[in-house]
């Protein structure tokens, strides 16, 4: 059977790489006795799928995998979610498993949408009075400044990549940009932190990084962001449904 | 606002996101054991200086850090050398090298440990004390550092890092570490309540007296001649030494320490003789039951069961089989026990058997029997490493190898029947072309050989060898009807240990090795043979610390200045920068590597007793030079 599982990736455990989930995973299970179902073949390897990778270092606060278990009987489902909870290591809490129903679409198959909370640092470029210079930094995040930038046919940004410079038009991978809060002058040098919210779209042609979109748009408006301080989180994954709402995996 | 609350420093955090393979840096593996900083009268923090894959895939490592966790008076973390990325980070930002566990800087330890498992990684172990921002030489360091000391089986002979090293452990930590701790720990309380640096030298110097009467420990600044004890790093000039009792240094004396005659060397109260510490309760000793699971992909990622220690083969080349001697054997039912707790423990799927030659277990099938019938149920796999030639048994290889045949590995070392008799490796061209046979009939399509070149005595008649040998090997895959098999290759390069019969032998120059390698490579090339090959000049380097002496200290420390590191990594070792130290010490390396030494020549490491008397491996070498020519 088929389950599908929400969990979180914070602390430490937000470093561990994409790829190395699966192993993760794995021997969590195998600790708690929960026996994963492998593939046949001469390679066999376990069924285990995610949904769209999060980038190392970012935190995931609802995260999601499937996970192909042997048979358990249902009064034993609560029992192997305990012991499951348990052989996690710091960081990854298992938040939730449900029981697919068949022919349940694939989570890369189904996800369309992320949503990341950003913390990024301004810096005060200008060296100027501290309290002017913050109103005015921060008044290019407004609504009408984002919603001129999206506007845009294309927006290009080169991403490196080994070693390689790729070109890419990031524009389609956005959905929206939204200001959540803005604090000035948290340090002595004068620069401010504004807290966005991004929503990007997920699915088989790529995806973009909430640091992507932000470089972006600091190059093109002239915001001095901080990326290398940027705190990213992703708060979570979605699909949309017929009427364009959004759906969390677990409303399937 | 949210802000992660993890345990990772901010500024370790704010590197992070820039560095290749973050996991390295921030513990938090299962089965981490983090102790309360004040709980404990001790703490150490085991320092690997590689890579974290290549540190935590050691079976020392896990040994000592469980070993010294479960008990309450000490605590233990882990630092690892961190890679160039990551260690620019952290020099521009100023942090210092730091544990996993709690993040402290491992210089407010009480006691740093590292472990020497192979030569070219000396230079890291100086990379690590500047990163820590710990002075590198013992004498400059103050009451408030922690201790520094080392073991593993470089320690055997350490004389290069003499200077750089509190403590030097020899042999086998489980019984005798922790009373080294107890001891280092009392050392250092009193130290840090000490009134002034002259009040804690006194303290230290009565720490290390009290630490020679450990079995194993050997203090390095005890063991010196030259200008006397009150320089303990004085290092001799090559004429004109007068010892402590004013006779003239003898000739051999070139070679530090000179201990010969004893006692006018040895600091009172530190034994004539450093005997290693042996396990004598191998049974029974420290097992680490629960093993750290890292996340990144390690080089050994898997469990390790210790099924014996020590090899009785006696290879003439091989250091590990004498310096890990006596063989001792844990019992099946024990191993079988360890296998279950480890498994549950971990999680992991994958048990390697790990010994110096495991088909030499006693009980060998019936462990892999009980093995199978434990971990078969659970979807798990043996693995058995180190098959030897001749124990090999096709049997057991079918038991281990049932899901994946992907390739054996034998090691036939050398290419003639004299060569492998000179060196002592009981194996014969019939041997390898039947076992060869039969496991590619039994459905594996790789084989890997392995030999050594370089050996004491090899002609070219010994390297045509090697080739007419692989060329027997396609014959048996042919015979077999496995015209697709693959045969590879790999010839590494002969380097004399200590504590070897072959200690006084010659190492065959970079030149040299070049040459015959591209003979190999020629020959091979035939075949459609893939070759591979070790870096000449890194076995050069190897050899010239692995029977070095303490004038050495001063070539390291030119290379740790000139920002040496990962040697033991082709991609960052550089053969000019160790020529340019050489010079700048003044030290002929030569002197060190292509040379035969006189068996009465005093040999820097003949003040440490690893188990095998000189007596015998002078007989040994003897029983090898008999076999010269006899093939002429």
């Amino acid at each position: 059977m088929k389950v599908r599982m929400a969990y979180t990736k914070k602390e430490a455990a937000r470093f561990i790489a994409h790829l190395d989930m699966t192993r993760l995973f794995q021997r969590a299970f195998r600790r708690a006795a929960v026996e994963i179902v492998y593939s046949e073949g001469f390679n066999p390897h376990p069924k285990i799928s995610f949904g769209a990778p999060l980038p190392v270092g970012l935190v995931g606060e609802r995260e999601y995998v499937d996970i192909e278990v042997m048979d358990l009987r249902f009064e034993h489902m609560r029992e192997a979610f305990v012991r499951l909870s348990s052989q996690m290591p710091p960081g990854i809490e298992v938040l939730a498993w449900q029981i697919l129903p068949e022919r349940t679409p694939k989570l890369m198959a189904l996800l369309d949408t992320a949503v990341y909370r950003v913390e990024v640092p301004i810096r005060n470029t200008k060296g100027q009075e501290r309290g002017v210079e913050v109103r005015e930094r921060l008044s290019v995040m407004n609504v009408q400044t984002v919603d001129h930038w999206l506007a845009q046919k294309g927006i290009l940004w080169e991403r490196k990549k080994e070693g390689k410079v790729v070109t890419l038009d990031i524009r389609p991978f956005i959905r929206s940009i939204s200001l959540v809060g803005e604090s000035p002058a948290a340090d002595a040098e004068g620069s401010s932190e504004v807290e966005l919210e991004i929503v990007t779209v997920l699915g088989n042609a790529g995806s973009v990084r909430p640091t992507e979109i932000l470089g972006a748009f600091g190059r093109d408006e002239g915001v001095a962001f901080d990326l290398d301080r940027a705190r990213v989180k992703r708060t979570g994954v979605y699909w949309m449904d017929v009427k364009g709402e959004r759906r969390a995996p677990d409303e399937v | 606002m949210f802000r992660e609350k993890g345990e990772l420093s901010e500024k370790i955090e704010g590197i992070l996101p820039r560095v290749a393979k973050p996991g390295r840096y921030t513990g938090g593996e299962w089965n981490m054991m983090v102790k309360d900083w004040r709980s404990v009268e001790g703490r150490m923090v085991f320092v690997f200086p590689d890579v974290y894959e290549v540190g935590m895939s050691n079976l020392a490592l896990r040994i000592i850090y469980g070993l010294v966790n479960a008990d309450s008076r000490f605590l233990c973390e882990r630092a690892f050398a961190p890679w160039p990325d990551m260690e620019d980070c952290m020099r521009d930002e100023g942090v210092p090298l730091f544990a996993l566990e709690s993040k402290r800087p491992v210089a407010s330890f009480d006691v740093v440990g590292f472990t020497l498992q192979y030569e070219l990684s000396y230079t890291n172990v100086l990379n690590c004390l500047s990163l820590a921002g710990l002075s590198l030489r013992a004498e400059n360091r103050r009451g408030g550092d922690p201790w520094i000391i080392a073991g593993g089986p470089c320690a055997c002979n350490p004389e290069p890092l003499a200077p750089f090293v509190d403590v030097f452990f020899l042999g086998e930590a489980e019984e005798q570490l922790l009373v080294l701790l107890d001891i280092l720990a009392v050392g250092k309380l009193e130290q840090r309540a000490a009134r002034d640096e002259q009040a804690c030298r006194v303290i230290r110097r009565k720490t290390l007296r009290r630490a020679v009467e450990v079995p194993g420990v050997y203090v390095p600044e005890f063991y010196t001649h030259g200008r006397g004890l009150e320089e303990p790093s004085g290092i001799a000039e090559r004429t004109g030494v007068t010892t402590l009792t004013g006779q003239p240094a003898p000739e051999e004396s070139d070679v530090i320490p000179a201990v010969a005659g004893g006692a006018p060397y040895v600091a009172e109260g530190a034994p004539e003789l450093v005997k290693k510490a042996v396990v004598r309760d191998f049974e029974g000793a420290y097992f680490p039951d629960k093993p750290l699971v890292p996340y990144l992909e390690i080089v050994h990622d898997r469990g390790s069961l210790e099924i014996m220690r020590g090899c009785g083969r006696g290879c003439r080349f091989c250091q590990a089989g004498m310096i890990y001697r006596p063989v001792r054997e844990r019992s099946v039912e024990t191993l079988l026990v360890q296998a279950r707790s480890m498994l549950e423990a971990t999680g992991y799927d994958e048990v390697s058997l790990v010994s110096l030659s495991s088909g030499d277990y006693s009980r060998i099938n019936e462990l892999l029997r009980g093995l199978m019938a434990e971990l078969e149920p659970r979807k798990c796999n043996v693995s058995l490493p180190s098959l030897r030639l001749d124990s090999f048994d096709v049997q057991i290889a079918r038991e281990v190898q049932k899901v994946r045949k992907s390739g054996l590995t034998f090691a036939p070392e050398a290419g003639t029947q004299r060569l492998r008799d000179v060196i002592n490796k009981n194996v014969t061209d019939e041997d390898l072309f039947r076992v060869a046979e039969e496991v590619f009939r039994e459905g594996w399509q790789q084989i890997k050989l392995y030999y050594m070149i370089g050996l004491p005595t090899e002609t070219w008649e010994d390297l045509e060898g090697i080739v007419e040998q692989v060329r027997g090997v396609l014959a048996a895959a042919k015979r077999a009807g496995r015209r697709g098999a693959r045969v590879t290759v790999s010839a590494s390069s002969f380097v004399p240990k200590p504590h070897t019969p072959f200690q006084w032998e010659a190492q065959d120059t970079p030149e040299t090795l070049l040459e015959k390698q591209a003979f190999l490579r020629a020959g091979l090339k035939v075949m459609k043979v893939k070759f591979s090959y070790h870096d000449v000049y890194m076995s050069w380097a190897e050899g010239l610390l692995a029977r070095g002496d303490r004038r050495l200290a001063n070539v390291l420390e030119s290379l740790a200045a000139a920002g040496a590191r990962f040697d033991g990594w082709t991609e960052y070792f550089r053969s000019e920068m160790w020529r340019e130290a050489l010079v700048e010490a003044g030290v002929d390396g030569d002197w060190y590597t292509s040379r035969v030494r006189s068996e009465e020549e005093r040999l820097p490491w003949d003040h440490l007793d690893c188990g095998v008397r000189k007596e015998i491996l002078l007989r040994e070498r003897a029983k090898a030079n008999a076999l010269v020519g006899g093939q002429e």
